[in-house]
């Protein structure tokens, strides 16, 4: 057992061009500051990768990082995240994951692992007990998700797999990093950083424990959470009968539903696709990550697939997006995404795309809005870089460009948006364009403010005062990411349970003001990354067709996004100057001194 | 101008706080902050009342030029939007809590509902229980950990990410303090039902 | 005559999906909806109030922000009833 409270304490640094492993003590100051996850791996990321890096060059890293909560037992303490500077934005990126991986590779000592370099070979890295081994993967390069997993022994719970696909292997920029077989890291394409260093796998297995300081108070802690979570019908019902599947009808209802690459706002084939319909017909049971009560994943089935998954992002990326309204071919879509290892959200919406492209006849493919039949098969050839799946590996805006209309790219920042229309929801479009890491929904969500009423419900189509709780809700994220916790425990607990729990983990008293500051600094940080990397104002912005096409029927019919008022205020509020530039006095406050002269 | 929606918050809260009893005519007073303007009620104003022209809008960091009109409380509103994550500040007199205030340094609620949600409520005090500036750095120090706290012989101060949050935290103290004191007139035996309650005074 | 929409969990209370429902405003139809289910009903209503988190819309437009209960309603209007729900 750890004496140092939430922490190992441990890096974990692997060269895979020349082969040294190393371990190195964590800086205490930076965890403190940063916490982990999200927050460490900018951080760090920071010191590693500069501006003259190419994303899949060797001088890339993959920072994977927990955080002091992780693998604690508190609720949902399994997730953890990768960082790394993105292939499809350029910008910083995290990606973040559930399920097992990060519990057990918490257990091996760490709480960070670097890997730098590129192998010669394909190689997968085993982090046992006894030591960390560099092995040949040659006989499991090309293999599939699934087939990769079993075959280097996944046991949730004592031994786990995390790999890419073939996507990753080909570099496609919206590959994903798979663990325990169906969860992913998937946004911005840290699958293909994985690939372009020859990594195909990393295989954990742990014996160590983190230490708890105050074990008393960690234990009313968790108490606390579970009768609130017990007690909230979102994350003791609605999560674990419907899934998050079950939002497709509540955002078409408002008419926030992107359709056909956003033509529409609302999509006669939502009920289809919808988490009535999934539980109805094709749901085998509920699953759950680890120290998780609320179970939210599915696991369904066709009569050619079963499988974890759809997510409402799926469901819509493949679906509404697309036009289509066949579940099951969106389930078997979802299933070969996992296989390939890909960002569904990234895939789906980029099909669509194509989808845009050739009904205008530019894109010569018979991809057409409705085509569910084409989807399992275009998934596939994006995945092994096959015909025209060639051209959409690597993103709706590089595809939209080589036929020279990037304005029917629905991204930001090169990262495609996810599935809430910004002319119906104003809110979120500020969300999507100020996001550090592209167009994302998971870096704040207005979702409960603008729909649902949580904590109470604000008008959607207002635009005054908006930034505020858009810059709360991305505060929040950040340290929600760099705990590492899962955001759906936020439904039923508020932050200041988390401080407290963390404070009873690591022994360090974070007042809950203090903590949602972190996730402050994190982001000012990953704001300072992105303009090192030459991002600028002009790049905080959506895809033209929300800015200035109104919805054309629905609820939100007539509504663009009214983004600029929004994000002159949203500058202001977050102490940054006119150009979104973070001001001395802000960096001070959050004790960025160092990086005054780096903002200017 | 302040959009119609906003004031409509302003007026329904104003007017619950009155209706409760948990303010005086002109006493207590809430604030929201939007982007970096704070919109808090002018002096002189009634909450219970408010019209269109009770609301002032000015900077969060210091005033707009011709802003006198702003509350006396105004400097301790906008020192806890610039150091805790609050987006709505409610500050009323809540009678029984403020009687309880003025003998414990903490209220400890014994009633499920705000055992619940608040677990316990810090006392503050302060000399001059009114827009100092060491008044407002302790109360906005206490909100970086709870999301209401007392003013001894005051009143007490809710924050939230809107006002009915931060409503919602005031009236259920103010029910807890009532129950309270009904236990003491009762004068029997408490029976904990609460598992963990040991919990609760180290909150 | 207006038809309420059902969602979630809900429709297994009402054991359809959707409703035609009498009233002229949003109460008055929502009352009509749980006459005689007293499963619905607990699944709708706290009292003379809506449940927390249960949301309802007029064409989209949420009730919260437009009269609540006493919004009005006119024949060819759609009603939209959430349970408590969330996602990302």
């Amino acid at each position: 057992m750890n004496q140092m409270g939430g922490w190992m304490g441990k890096i974990l640094d692997v060269n895979l061009t020349t082969g040294e492993t190393s371990e190195r003590p964590l800086d205490m100051d930076m965890a403190r500051q940063f916490l982990g996850g999200r927050g460490l791996g900018a951080r760090m990321l920071w010191d590693e990768v500069g501006p003259e890096v190419d994303p899949l060059s060797p001088e890339n890293v993959l920072i994977f990082a927990c955080g002091p909560l992780t693998g604690t037992g508190y609720q949902t303490s399994n997730r953890f995240s990768v960082s790394t500077k993105s292939p499809l934005t350029g910008t910083v990126l995290d990606a973040n994951s559930g399920g097992f991986w990060g519990m057990q590779f918490k257990k091996t000592g760490h709480d960070v692992l670097i890997v730098r370099g590129k192998a010669e070979q394909p190689v997968y890295l085993e982090i046992k007990p006894e030591g960390v081994t560099i092995n040949d993967a040659v006989p499991l390069w090309g293999k599939v998700v699934s087939e990769t997993t079993r075959t280097l022994g996944q046991n949730n719970n004592k031994r786990n797999v995390l790999c890419v696909g073939p996507a990753g292997e080909r570099l496609s920029h919206m590959a994903a990093i798979m663990n325990d077989g169906e969860r992913s890291l998937a946004r911005g394409g840290p699958g293909a950083v994985m690939g372009s260093k020859n990594l195909k796998a990393i295989v954990v297995e742990g014996k160590e424990r983190p230490g708890i300081v105050d074990q008393d108070k960690f234990k009313f802690m968790l108490y606390e959470t579970r009768k609130l979570l017990r007690a909230s019908p979102l994350t003791s019902q609605a999560l674990p009968e419907f899934g998050t599947i079950v939002m497709m009808n509540v955002v078409n209802n408002v008419g926030a539903l992107p359709t056909r690459n956003h033509r529409q706002a609302q999509f006669e084939g939502a009920e289809a696709i919808s988490g009535e319909a999934l539980t109805e017909k094709y749901l085998v049971k509920n699953s759950a990550c680890w120290a998780c009560p609320i179970g939210c994943t599915r696991v369904s089935k066709t009569d050619k697939v079963e499988g974890e998954g759809p997510e409402f992002e799926t469901a819509w990326a493949f679906g509404a997006q697309c036009g289509v309204d066949d579940l099951a071919a969106i389930i078997e879509a979802n299933h070969m995404c996992n296989e390939m290892g890909l960002d569904t959200i990234s895939t789906g919406s980029t099909i669509a795309c194509a989808m845009e492209l050739a009904e205008m006849g530019l894109l010569d493919s018979e991809l057409r809005f409705g085509r569910a039949d084409l989807l399992v098969k275009m998934v596939e050839d994006i995945g092994y870089r096959r015909d025209i799946g060639a051209e959409l590996a690597d993103g709706s805006l590089r595809l939209a460009k080589r036929y020279g209309r990037p304005d029917l790219s629905m991204s930001s920042k090169g990262m495609e948006l996810p599935a809430y229309d910004p002319r119906g929801m104003q809110g979120q479009g500020l969300l999507y364009a100020t996001s550090n890491r592209g167009g994302c929904h998971m870096r704040g969500n207005m979702l409960g403010l603008e729909v649902l009423g949580l904590p109470k419900l604000i008008d959607r189509f207002q635009v005054q005062g908006k930034s505020s709780y858009v810059i709360l809700h991305q505060n929040i994220a950040a340290v929600i990411d760099s705990l590492v916790i899962c955001k759906f425990t936020n439904m039923g607990v508020a932050e200041e349970y988390f401080a407290r729990a963390l404070s009873a983990v690591t022994g360090i008293h974070y007042p809950t003001g203090e903590m949602i500051r972190v996730g402050e600094r994190v982001y000012n940080l990953e704001r300072l990354y992105n303009l090192r990397e030459g991002f600028a104002k002009a790049d905080d912005t959506l895809p033209p067709r929300l800015l200035n096409e109104p919805v054309p029927d629905g609820p939100s019919k007539g509504w663009v996004s009214k983004l600029e008022p929004m994000l002159k205020e949203y500058y202001r509020a977050r102490g940054w100057d006119e150009n979104g530039v973070p001001t001395p006095h802000k960096l001070a406050e959050l004790g960025l001194d160092k990086w005054v002269e780096a903002a200017q | 101008m302040i959009d119609e929606r906003i004031y409509e918050q302003f007026k329904e809260i104003g007017r619950d706080l009155y209706e409760a009893g948990m303010i005086s005519s002109h006493g207590g007073n809430i604030s929201m902050r939007l982007g970096d303007r704070v919109v808090i009620k002018r002096r002189g104003a009634q909450l219970g009342r408010l019209k269109p022209h009770d609301l002032i809008e000015t900077g969060l960091e210091k005033n707009d030029s011709g802003v006198t009109l702003a509350s006396t409380e105004l400097l301790a509103h906008r020192t806890i939007y610039m150091q805790t994550p609050a987006l709505a500040i409610v500050h009323c007199h809540p009678r029984t809590a403020v009687a309880f205030s003025l003998s414990r340094d903490e209220l400890v609620p014994i009633d499920n509902e705000a055992s619940y949600l608040l677990k316990k409520v810090p006392v503050v005090a302060e000399e001059f229980a009114s827009g100092t500036p060491e008044m407002a750095t302790k109360l906005a120090a206490a909100l970086q950990s709870y999301k209401i706290v007392m003013l001894r012989g005051h009143g007490s101060f809710a924050i939230g990410q809107t006002l009915d949050e931060a409503f919602h935290w005031s009236s259920t103290l103010e029910e807890s303090c009532q129950i309270m004191l009904m236990a003491k007139l009762i004068n029997e035996p408490f029976i904990e039902y609460r598992k963990m309650a040991e919990g609760y005074g180290k909150w | 005559m207006p038809q309420v929409k059902l969602f979630g969990i809900l429709r297994r209370y009402a054991g359809a999906s959707q409703i035609e429902a009498n009233g002229a405003t949003v109460r008055a139809a929502l009352e009509f909806l749980c006459t005689g289910n007293p499963a619905l009903r607990a699944a709708i209503w706290e009292g003379n109030a809506l449940r927390r988190y249960v949301r309802v819309m007029v064409n989209g437009r949420d009730i919260e922000l437009v009269q609540g209960l006493d919004t009005p309603i006119a024949p060819d209007d759609e009603i939209a009833v959430f349970p408590p729900i969330a996602g990302g």
